[in-house]
């Protein structure tokens, strides 16, 4: 027996962001000259119409955070860590992004936990935004791990919203005495054909280790222009650096920032040595471990297929065309080689 | 395979707050510092840790940074970090005092497996400030030397100037087969006393009659003497599986997050700094 599914009609909807917004932060996409996940006082202010450009990482693995500040030979760390976070809401969010915050939560949680990321994080609502067409020619989430935490899921159709919770505190939402009214009991089933997005762009295999050695992975990287816009606006690579400044008092700050590894700084150590100074490497270790070395350790891919790095890349390389025409290339040298073997049997 | 899946609570990664924040070093005081040579010196800590050889920390100052520094000394009491004066951290860490403090963290990575490695010969390689982690190593077997066999030490330098540990070099001949070299002898230093041999270190690796069978080497070095001397013993008849790699990356936080470090899918941070050799060989540079 599936969730009970509820069903919400899209004034209700606005009416129900309105007063949630009065009682805790809520951050949705809004539009300005871009549309990016922002605080929201009202619910006039969403715009679901098209596909969010910036990632919501920054809320949570934030640049420029202070990790800690030296002050006459002591350390003094942030307050907001002994502190208990409001609750806030995060909603609007498509599935790719959805998928990208699990990610930075396995990256940030697992071994060594980061403090300043959970802390955050904490006390966070995730309401989900489903819609079937959701995408340009750019997406490719059903192509790789898609695999979401949530406390809500909104499915939109025609003229209302299918919702349903994934977690108790979601429940605890739908059963609040001032929301409730607005959650009618569907007694629909989701199945799985309404979980899926329909996407133009297939990725054909998120299994990459054979072609590693390919030529084309070369083709494709030496139109890179090395600006790193596909670290910047990708949802979950998390790669960051401290950063040491001087203050006027004298003390001095430890802050991380987000790094791109398709920069040489990424690997230039002191004395001048750069360990991957070539593009073509450059590139590959960010595909492969968006794909492979992610899914090694973790057991699904880094990448949710959001298309970010593909759509806004001002070279225009596609890195999943690449891949997929690398793919085809071992199949048919495969068959080749077993037509040969059956000739000359 | 269900690609949509509905969270499942076992695999919802726990937000819980770890007790201790990691990125937080702790102060430790400089007891003696040591000019070793013109862009070298140690500095002895006091910072009570147990590590294993080949294990680094992160020795940072405030305002100006971090960096991983390997530990070349084996004591439960105080910690010897030998570093090179090459960068912004380094340069810093050259002025500070005796009666300073720095702040540590660590330590981190993984070292040389010593007690899988009993009963072998060891050989060590190592090239400049490279010959730091080795140091550590023999530290390490001034208290443990019967559980190995035959112990040679192969360490190069670029001048006379530039020999590090020079104070230990005289013990270090009385128990082990002890080869210092210098890449080249200059003019202006024939009124120099020194006890070492003229060349790179690789040539008097060729040279050297080094048991191949029950060995194991440790190289550490630049990048293209490391490469060099794997060639030779390769030549010389050694498997990957019997050499062992210090290798060196940019680190930020040294805890397996901040990605600079990786080497195909590995933290060098975490699964080294030491590598056996065929876990990265055919990773040059990835």
């Amino acid at each position: 027996m599936g969730n009970i599914v509820y069903a919400i009609s899209f004034s209700n909807f606005n009416v129900f962001i309105d007063k949630i917004s009065k009682q805790m932060d809520v951050f949705g996409p809004a539009r300005d000259k871009v549309t990016e996940y922002k605080k929201i006082n009202s619910s006039s202010e969403l715009f679901f119409d098209s596909l969010v450009e910036y990632t919501a990482k920054d809320l949570f693995f934030k640049p420029g955070e202070l990790i800690m500040n030296f002050n006459k030979g002591n350390i003094m760390l942030p307050g907001f860590l002994k502190e208990k976070q409001k609750t806030k809401v995060l909603l609007g969010l498509r599935m790719c992004d959805l998928a990208a915050i699990r990610k930075q939560d396995i990256a940030f949680t697992q071994g060594f936990k980061d403090p300043y990321y959970i802390k955050r994080r904490e006390n966070t609502l995730l309401f989900g935004y489903h819609q079937k067409q959701c995408g340009d020619n750019f997406c490719f989430c059903q192509s790789v791990d898609l695999k979401v935490n949530f406390d809500l899921m909104f499915y939109k159709r025609h003229d209302h919203y299918l919702v349903e919770a994934g977690s108790e505190r979601g429940q605890e939402i739908i059963d609040n005495k001032n929301f409730s009214k607005f959650f009618d009991n569907s007694a629909y089933q989701l199945t799985n054909e309404d979980r899926k997005i329909e996407n133009q762009l297939k990725l054909s295999s998120t299994e990459i280790e054979e072609i590693y050695g390919n030529h084309e992975w070369k083709n494709l990287s030496d139109q890179c222009i090395s600006c790193g816009v596909c670290n910047s606006l990708c949802p979950t690579c998390y790669c960051f650096e401290f950063k040491d400044i001087h203050n006027q008092d004298g003390s001095s700050d430890k802050l991380r920032e987000q790094s791109q590894c398709q920069l040489d700084c990424f690997t230039k150590v002191a004395g001048g040595a750069v360990f991957r100074p070539k593009k073509e490497d450059k590139f590959k270790h960010r595909i492969y471990h968006q794909l492979q070395y992610f899914r090694e350790k973790h057991g699904e891919t880094l990448c949710v297929g959001c298309g970010r790095c593909i759509r806004h890349c001002p070279a225009k390389i596609d890195f999943v065309t690449g891949i997929n025409n690398m793919k085809t290339d071992v199949k048919d040298a495969v068959s080749t080689v077993k037509k040969q073997e059956v000739q000359s049997k | 395979m269900n690609k949509n899946k509905t969270p499942d609570s076992k695999t919802t990664p726990s937000l819980e707050m770890p007790k201790m924040n990691p990125y937080v070093p702790a102060k430790a005081k400089v007891l003696e510092f040591f000019r070793e040579s013109p862009d070298n010196f140690s500095i002895i800590i006091d910072f009570k840790t147990k590590h294993e050889p080949g294990q680094f920390v992160m020795v940072g100052l405030p305002g100006i940074g971090e960096a991983p520094i390997s530990i070349c000394s084996y004591s439960s009491e105080h910690m010897k970090l030998n570093i090179r004066e090459v960068g912004s951290v380094t340069n810093s860490l050259a002025k500070v005092k005796e009666g300073d403090f720095v702040f540590v963290r660590g330590p981190y990575g993984t070292g040389y497996p010593m007690n899988s490695l009993e009963g072998n010969n060891i050989i060590m390689i190592g090239g400049g400030c490279g010959v730091a982690p080795l140091k550590g190593v023999i530290d390490y077997l001034s208290s443990n030397r019967k559980k190995y066999k035959d112990i040679d030490l192969l360490f190069g330098y670029r001048s006379v100037h530039d020999i590090l540990f020079k104070r230990e070099i005289e013990t270090w001949k009385q128990h082990y087969n002890t080869m210092i070299s210098i890449d080249k002898a200059d003019d202006a230093d024939k009124n120099v006393c020194y006890d070492a041999k003229v060349g790179f270190v690789t040539e008097h690796l060729k040279k050297s009659d080094i048991p191949v069978k029950s060995s194991v080497v440790f190289i550490c070095g630049p990048p293209k003497m490391m490469e060099l001397v794997i060639e030779i013993l390769k030549e010389k008849g050694f498997e990957s599986e019997q050499i062992f790699v210090s290798t060196e990356r940019l680190m930020q936080c040294a805890l397996g997050k901040c990605g600079h470090c990786m080497i195909r899918g590995k933290y060098t941070c975490m699964d080294g700094p030491v590598f056996r050799l065929d876990e990265v060989e055919k990773f040059k540079n990835d």
